[in-house]
């Protein structure tokens, strides 16, 4: 049997009101998936439920095919790293990680071997006789790494583990948590509002809004297929417009465009928001644009452009609608564009995002 | 260059030394106060007890000797109030810090109920003097108590366990907000991570949460200690007989005239006191530095158990807390305790010099005390913290320095420096308001001037950059800018320093004369003349006033909430 980490249906009220709602999920052996959404969602509440540290008010846990519902996080035995670290400030570095250890009875012998053995795995060796404080906050997070993993559990949930740290510093340990889980085969649970960093560490993501699950899969997917307008514009950035869908346009609300759009067939005659990405959205560079749809051809003024490394953001303004485009920095450097030039821009007709307004 | 340039420079020197002369002045104004009015009187009392002294003149010989010392240690009954000072204050910085720990646990690290509440309440033995522990508790189970009557009960009240119940009550609050900041400053994520871990809720307890509060609980055990070893009042009225170093000061001077030991003993008593403020001074900051910066109190729901235990402990505190101050209020309109229950209002027409006035002139000497002392030290912790100018280690010594010093013993160092031809000060001070509302001001100078410390380092430089690249001088920057963001703190300076003026008993013992009576030394002194209706109408005034000034202090600073920048709270 595998052991998996099964909710169904779990809820969680604070007073009256839900905090997370009929959560449905299924956390297999050996995965990282990762709750994503703003502050509020309630992913850290599920996370907590998941722990222990909150009761459960609806629904049930499972783990290993056992109701853990009941279980005080002690009995649950899943290590925690926390945003805060919450490292024992009047404990030395291999005290830290021994802790876990001597709560288990873990053979004295070998204490010394273990703890080095954790120390040698997150590369903090050479630390390991001095006291938090006189760590990094990078250093700090290994550590509690270190300490959760020590006993061993065969899950790990992790809290915003990296929102304390410095951009460089997360990038960098988002990797190691991503190839140490890899090679330890833990399932690590993992909550964040950062959706780049979710979508660049986990098997599957769990996008969460107002208590309820929105979208549960793989990265690729909800980038390239979000199921609601909450997913399109939570996860990357998005043009979004209103309007109807009629034989195979789509009729933007206040009629200043019309689109030609690719969409399926039962959507005939509904109204719906459609969204496209800043990337999706084509820079007219004098080619031939006779085969193109005229419709999804549309002209602007530039009115801002942002460098981003890789890319350039534009901002183009048409009629009093304003649309974010991304080119790479290469093309936009031959257009030799600047504020105020006219550009026109293609929309692709399979380019755009049907959502239907619930 | 050309000249006007030049002479914008030479102008914009000459402000800049203006300045920094203002800031030395005031600076300078401070340190001088304090050398003369704190120092001076205690090295004064080092001195004479180092001097021979003449019991047929009353007067000290100038001769230096360690007579005075010898003859302290080789009178057993002496001794003994060495012992028993100690023996008080042990007993009472161990319970007081245990209850208060608990207390303060269930605050922060619990779900009960109503903690607002609960805290406020803990706070309630500040607005009386200390002495009113012992007087309630003499009225509840002394040899006519209201308990020991009701219940028959056989035990004694009065000395060493009476004293050390006294001193429990009165130092709570001290003890418990120190815990309660060092709980409430740990990440309270710790315990969950040890839960996660697999430790034991009472593991947790012993392992994480005593540890990384250690600081906290020893310097609230020091303050405690220090608290209990220099009152005054509570032993006075419940020792009966069992004498402590700080009445034995005070017998000796008042009652016999013997300054040579009054001032032997003070310096005997400034040891122990010494020792704890300093061990409290390190152990504060030793606790400030455990301070998680990304500490998040989340406290998870209490097991019902634990929640109903804990609300018990802390319901039966406040319980106890407030009817301490219940049983005065209560006695004050009771004819004769214990004998004629009749209410009456008689207890309020006080047969004392002075009369009802004493409440008027303790009001006025505690608004000006409020007024100075707040201003004094709000002033100090700007030097101090924002000016940095060469002398500000040695200020700031000054200034923590008085929170060591018996009030007794800067009492009797009044006395005997100010009724002296020095200075010229005997003529237009000793005996006047003035020494009383200065020697309030320095006895308390130290938390109002740490308090403004912090707050000064709340408020960011570039505040007050900003103000002078807008062309505004030190003077304006200061009145336009800092003051007003540390109206908090200075509204709690003033409530501070006036709870403490109308309260305070050790400090003007020594100083009141036949021209300043003071309310808190009245109850005192009807007390011990067996007035004991009379004295609990006064303590009855005393928490009135100050209750209705705290109140109306606080509804005029509560409107404008300043809210600190969002780049500040980081």
């Amino acid at each position: 049997m595998t052991k998996d980490l099964v909710l169904e249906k779990v809820s969680k009220k604070f007073g009256d009101s839900y905090a997370v709602r009929g959560v449905d999920l299924v956390i297999k052996d050996g995965e990282f998936v990762t709750l994503l959404g703003p502050s509020g969602c309630g992913k850290t509440t599920t996370l907590r439920m998941i722990a222990g540290f909150e009761t459960i008010t609806e629904g049930t846990i499972t783990y290993n095919g056992k109701v853990i519902n009941g279980l005080t996080p002690q009995q649950r035995k899943f290590g925690i790293v926390f945003q805060s670290y919450a490292l024992f400030p009047h404990m030395r570095v291999d005290e830290n990680v021994a802790f876990g250890l001597k709560m288990q009875k873990y053979p004295k012998n070998k204490m010394d071997s273990r703890v080095n053995e954790l120390l040698d795995i997150v590369g903090l060796r050479q630390h390991k006789k001095k006291y938090p404080a006189e760590l990094s906050g990078g250093m700090q997070q290994r550590v509690a790494l270190a300490r959760a993993l020590a006993p061993n559990p065969d899950v790990i949930l992790l809290d915003e583990p990296l929102s304390a740290l410095d951009a460089k510093i997360r990038v960098k340990l988002r990797a190691e948590i991503k190839q140490l889980q890899a090679k330890l085969g833990v399932t690590m649970i993992y909550v964040t509002h950062d959706q780049e960093e979710a979508l660049s560490i986990s098997d599957r993501v769990v996008v969460m809004n107002q208590g309820v699950v929105e979208q549960v899969d793989i990265p690729v997917e909800i980038y390239k297929k979000p199921t609601s307008e909450y997913v399109a514009d939570f996860v990357g950035s998005n043009n979004f417009c209103n309007g109807v869908l009629k034989n195979g346009t789509l009729d933007i609300i206040d009629k200043t465009f019309v689109f030609k759009v690719d969409y399926d067939s039962s959507l005939e005659s509904q109204t719906i928001t459609a969204a496209i990405r800043p990337e999706r959205i084509e820079v007219m560079n004098n080619r031939d644009s006779s085969k193109l749809e005229p419709g999804n051809l549309l002209t602007g003024e530039l009115i801002v452009f942002t460098f981003l490394g890789l890319i350039v953001r534009l901002v183009v303004k048409v009629g009093d609608k304003e649309i974010n485009v991304d080119m790479l920095e290469k093309n936009f450097t031959k257009l030799k564009l600047s504020r105020g030039d006219q550009v026109t821009l293609y929309l692709p007709p399979d380019g755009f995002l049907i959502f239907t307004n619930k | 260059m050309s000249t006007v340039s030049m002479l914008n420079t030479s102008s914009h020197k000459r402000k800049m030394l203006s300045e920094k002369f203002l800031v030395y002045l005031v600076g300078g104004i401070i340190g001088a106060f304090l050398l003369i009015f704190m120092l001076l009187p205690v090295v004064n009392i080092l001195r004479l007890s180092m001097t021979q002294y003449s019991t047929e003149a009353h007067d000290f010989l100038g001769k230096f000797t360690f007579g005075n010392f010898v003859n302290y240690f080789s009178k057993p009954v002496m001794i003994q109030s060495l012992y028993h000072s100690l023996w008080i204050a042990v007993w009472s910085m161990i319970i007081t810090t245990v209850l208060a720990f608990m207390f303060a646990y269930g605050l922060t690290r619990t779900t009960i109920r109503w903690k607002k509440a609960l805290y406020y309440i803990a706070m309630v033995p500040l607005v009386a003097p200390s002495l009113l522990q012992a007087m309630a508790l003499i009225s509840l189970f002394g040899s006519n108590g209201l308990l020991t009557q009701l219940l028959h009960l056989k035990w004694n009240i009065y000395g060493a366990n009476g004293i050390i119940i006294s001193e429990v009550l009165y130092c709570f609050p001290h003890a418990m907000v120190i815990l309660f900041t060092a709980l409430s400053a740990v990440d309270s994520r710790l315990d969950e991570a040890a839960a996660s871990l697999g430790a034991s809720g009472f593991t947790t307890f012993f392992k994480i949460t005593i540890p990384t509060t250690k600081y906290g609980i020893f310097s609230a055990a020091a303050l405690v200690f220090n608290l209990a070893i220099t009152d005054f009042g509570n032993p006075i009225i419940i020792g009966r007989g069992y004498h402590v170093l700080s009445t034995e000061i005070y017998l000796q001077v008042i009652g016999m005239q013997r300054f040579d030991l009054g001032t032997t003993i003070a310096v005997i008593l400034l040891v122990p006191s010494l020792i704890a403020f300093m061990l409290n001074y390190y152990f504060t900051k030793k606790s400030n530095s455990m301070i998680s910066s990304l500490a998040k109190p989340e406290i998870p729901p209490s097991r019902p158990l634990k929640k109903a235990g804990f609300t018990a402990f802390s319901w039966t505190i406040a319980f106890i807390l407030v009817s301490i101050i219940g049983v005065i209020v209560f006695k004050s309109f009771i004819k004769v305790w214990m004998y004629n229950w009749h209410f009456t209002g008689t207890h309020y027409q006080f047969k004392i010099p002075g009369g009802i006035g004493v409440l008027w002139t303790s009001f006025w000497i505690s608004l000006f005390v409020a007024v100075f002392g707040s201003l004094f030290t709000m002033l100090n912790g700007y030097v101090i913290e924002k000016k940095k100018p060469f002398f500000a280690q040695p200020l700031y010594l000054l200034s923590v320095v008085p929170a060591a010093i018996p009030g007794l013993v800067m009492g009797l160092g009044y006395i005997l420096i100010f009724n002296t031809k020095f200075l010229n000060l005997d003529n237009i001070f000793y005996g006047r308001a003035a020494i009383v509302i200065v020697n309030v001001i320095v006895t308390n100078f130290t938390l109002g001037t740490l308090s403004s410390i912090s707050n000064m380092k709340n408020i960011d430089n570039s505040m007050e950059e900003a103000a002078t690249s807008l062309g505004a001088g030190v003077v304006r920057s200061f009145i336009r800018v800092i003051f007003p963001l540390n109206k908090v703190s200075f509204t709690s300076n003033l409530i501070y320093y006036f709870m403490r003026s109308m309260v305070t008993i050790s400090a003007v013992i020594f100083l009141v004369s036949p021209d300043v009576h003071l309310a808190s030394i009245a109850v005192i002194n009807l007390e011990k003349d067996g007035l004991e209706g009379a004295s609990a109408a006064m303590a009855t005034l005393i928490i009135a006033v100050v209750f209705v000034t705290i109140g109306i202090l606080a509804i005029f600073s509560r409107n404008k909430k300043i809210g600190k920048p969002a780049a500040a709270e980081e």
